[in-house]
């Protein structure tokens, strides 16, 4: 291990400030520099945790900086070119990228690969993993107190939520709560009457999906769904021999266990944490990773490609009328590709972005 | 008391509406119909129907029914039963589903309501002990708020299969209007069940008042260690199967619960086999004579399921998640297929039911 604290750069004023508290916070990393196009944002960013480096332009400043881990905090249609360009003519010893991992599987798959080939470890920024109320179901699932289990079920967690937004952080903290299994197949149906956009990326007005993971566990799960009734961010998870039970909102650390015959329910209190906390761990991990103190980094890049892959694929279902089998064929984004088709024509005219003025990090 | 004249009109599956109704007290089968001659002598001869028809029109104009059972293909189910609701009968019994579209549907449940006919719809699954039991425990609260039912069918078609399945599901939490319908339809074969368009496979997430989800699919196989038509529900205090006794037959089911509140009735609960059509003769007569108010196959009823079935081919076709009630009143998978939205990928037309013709007589 370096005596030296490691020295990471973000780029991104915007979701790059979870990740310059995550930094300032642990004490093996040094905070070198900071990037961002807009000079506003880049000032505000860089007088808010009292980086001195500041860049306008993402090379220049790898290339200045020579950084050992590098934070990609900017919209996802520029995860890959960042990361591949950072991996390929820099070599850091690790990258995080924002989650989603990218626009398309190709996309994914070529990070993928400009890592491995250039020794750089590569995370995706799903700190859900390091949520203890994750870790505790996961832990349960895996002693088998519920049986096996038969099907889990995830209703609309928040309004303008996004399959790329925030399904992303659901489907990957879902196969870490499963004990990551392969995901097999989805089938899935998307709606889009509004011209609509997350950070200029175009976005679902709503969906539905299935998906089966390797062992025949089956998933479901609603994006931006009018609830009708059923609690925000209901969670269920149904075994042979019980049920776990996650509340969400404002009960959102409550774990709620009943097993065949056992007496009642069982009310398990995971702490306090929340999505900052686990930003801290996730990148103090990384830095462990990137050093080689640990062999696996429960962000890596492998599990997250297949967040991906179901993403996508819940696209593609939409646009082929199928039950997909990943990986997928199709290695670009299936929803840009219906949109340029004319398959999924907007009736309700005006371009809006469900999340570009807000200051709200995911 | 009245003995009931019943006739029926269809005679592969509705031999079975003929056997129930002969073994039924009340109820007698003053005759049948069918357009397959030989068929007709051997189903009137096994029973000792008199009227024996091979046009409807004919049967309905001299026998003075007071039941018409129509047990043809889906497709016909609307036309026989306009037909049969202007003669003075009591009820019909169209077979399931009601139609392929959600207007057919409506103008049969109009049609029978102006006419002051109860109209019936042959969900026979309904009278299964287990799914009364559920049904029950499900009202009384032990599984508390019920949240969602998976249920999924390996083989069949949604219209064939599926169809039982989620009336079953709507049964299960009491007969609540579903809200709204998102699902997905693949049919990249030229599939027909009995003449009619048919998916390769579909699944759907169904809404239902009280915000509980159906999540539904078929012909996609097994998964999880959960058998071929088990329903499995889970509610904010506890978790119950309804999962076939024996998963060669889906006649007879069992009960398992994980209450969070009665504990006392989490020992499984075995399932008895139900003579389905004797079921539903039984209750029609109850019925007819005013002894009860409803018959759980009431159409009533049916039109919830109608809407989730049609909703979910209207989904698949819009790309949008349908609300109930449906505006579109065509069928829906038919529709998708003339316009091209479900394109034929590996040629061959094929019937998932022709050879069994006259080979089965059960609900399903």
């Amino acid at each position: 291990m370096s005596a030296q604290p490691l020295r990471a750069v973000i780029v991104g004023g915007h979701i790059g400030r979870s990740h310059a508290m995550g930094y300032l916070a642990s004490d093996r990393i040094e905070l070198a520099a900071v990037c961002d196009i807009d000079p506003n944002t880049l000032e505000e960013f860089g007088d808010e945790f009292d980086v001195e480096n500041r860049y306008t332009d993402y090379e220049t400043m790898l290339r200045e900086e020579e950084p050992d881990l590098v934070s990609i905090g900017t919209p996802q249609q520029l995860h890959a070119s960042m990361t591949i360009l950072a991996a390929t003519r820099y070599s850091p010893l690790a990258i995080v990228s924002e989650k989603p991992m990218a626009s398309s599987t190709g996309e994914g798959y070529a990070m993928l690969a400009a890592c491995e080939r250039n020794g750089v470890k590569l995370a995706i920024g799903h700190q859900g993993r390091w949520m203890p109320r994750h870790e505790t179901v996961r832990q349960l699932i895996s002693d088998g107190a519920i049986g096996q289990v038969i099907t889990a079920f995830a209703g609309p967690p928040k309004p303008d939520a996004g399959l790329m937004n925030i399904a992303t952080h659901q489907l990957n903290y879902w196969q870490y709560m499963l004990g990551d299994p392969t995901p097999l197949w989805v089938l899935a149906n998307v709606q889009r009457q509004t011209d609509r956009y997350e950070r200029g990326w175009p976005a679902e007005d709503l969906a539905g999906l299935l998906v089966e993971f390797e062992g025949g566990i089956r998933l479901s799960m609603e994006s931006d769904t009018p609830p009708e009734g059923l609690e925000r961010d209901l969670r269920v998870i149904t075994g042979t021999e019980g049920v776990i039970w996650l509340a969400g909102g404002t009960a959102g650390n409550v774990i709620r266990l009943l097993r065949h015959g056992a007496s009642g329910w069982e009310t398990i209190e995971a702490s306090e944490a929340e999505f900052s906390d686990a930003r801290t761990l996730e990148l103090d991990a990384l830095a462990a990773w990137a050093t080689g103190e640990i062999d696996e980094h429960r962000g890596d890049a492998n599990l997250a490609i297949h967040t991906l892959e179901i993403l996508m694929g819940i696209y593609e279902s939409t646009r082929t009328h199928s039950l997909v089998r990943l990986p997928l064929k199709t290695k670009g984004s299936p929803l840009t590709a219906m949109i340029d088709a004319g398959d999924l024509p907007v009736r309700y005219p005006g371009h809006y972005d469900i999340r570009h003025k807000s200051a709200t990090p995911d | 008391m009245t003995t009931y004249r019943a006739g029926v009109i269809g005679l592969n599956l509705g031999q079975s509406h003929v056997r129930g109704f002969d073994e039924a007290d009340g109820v007698e089968v003053a005759a049948v119909c069918d357009i397959d001659e030989a068929r007709l002598e051997e189903v009137a001869d096994q029973y000792d129907v008199p009227g024996r028809y091979t046009d409807a029109t004919a049967m309905l104009e001299t026998e003075s029914l007071d039941i018409v059972s129509v047990t043809t293909p889906a497709a016909l189910h609307p036309m026989m039963t306009l037909l049969a609701a202007r003669y003075p009968v009591q009820a019909i019994i169209s077979e399931k589903p009601l139609a392929n579209s959600m207007g057919e549907a409506d103008a049969m449940l109009a049609t029978c309501n102006a006419a002051g006919i109860k109209l019936l719809c042959g969900y026979q699954g309904r009278h299964m002990r287990a799914f009364e039991r559920a049904r029950g425990l499900i009202a009384d609260g032990a599984i508390g708020k019920p949240l969602v039912v998976k249920v999924s069918v390996e083989e069949g078609g949604l219209l064939n299969q599926g169809s039982h399945l989620i009336d079953r599901s709507l049964y299960l939490l009491g007969d609540p209007e579903p809200l709204w319908v998102l699902g997905q339809v693949q049919r990249e074969t030229d599939r027909y069940e009995r003449g009619y368009y048919c998916e390769d496979l579909c699944f759907c997430i169904a809404a239902v008042e009280g915000g509980a989800r159906i999540v539904y699919d078929n012909d996609i196989g097994p998964g999880g260690d959960v058998g071929n038509r088990a329903f499995v529900v889970t509610g904010d205090d506890g978790m119950l199967i309804v999962e076939p006794s024996d998963p060669a037959i889906s006649m007879s089911y069992g009960v398992q619960l994980i209450s969070g509140n009665r504990e006392d009735l989490n020992e499984p609960w075995d399932g008895v086999a139900t003579n389905f059509m004797l079921e539903q003769a039984n209750e029609l007569v109850a019925w007819l004579n005013g002894d009860i108010d409803d018959h759980r196959q009431n159409a009533h009823h049916a039109i919830k399921s109608q809407s989730i079935l049609m909703g979910l081919y209207e989904s698949a076709r819009t790309h949008t998640l349908v609300q109930v009630p449906i505006q579109t009143k065509l069928a829906p998978l038919e529709a998708a297929i003339n316009e091209g939205s479900l394109k034929v990928r590996y040629p061959g037309a094929y019937d998932i039911r022709r050879p069994l013709v006259y080979a089965k007589d059960k609900v399903d």
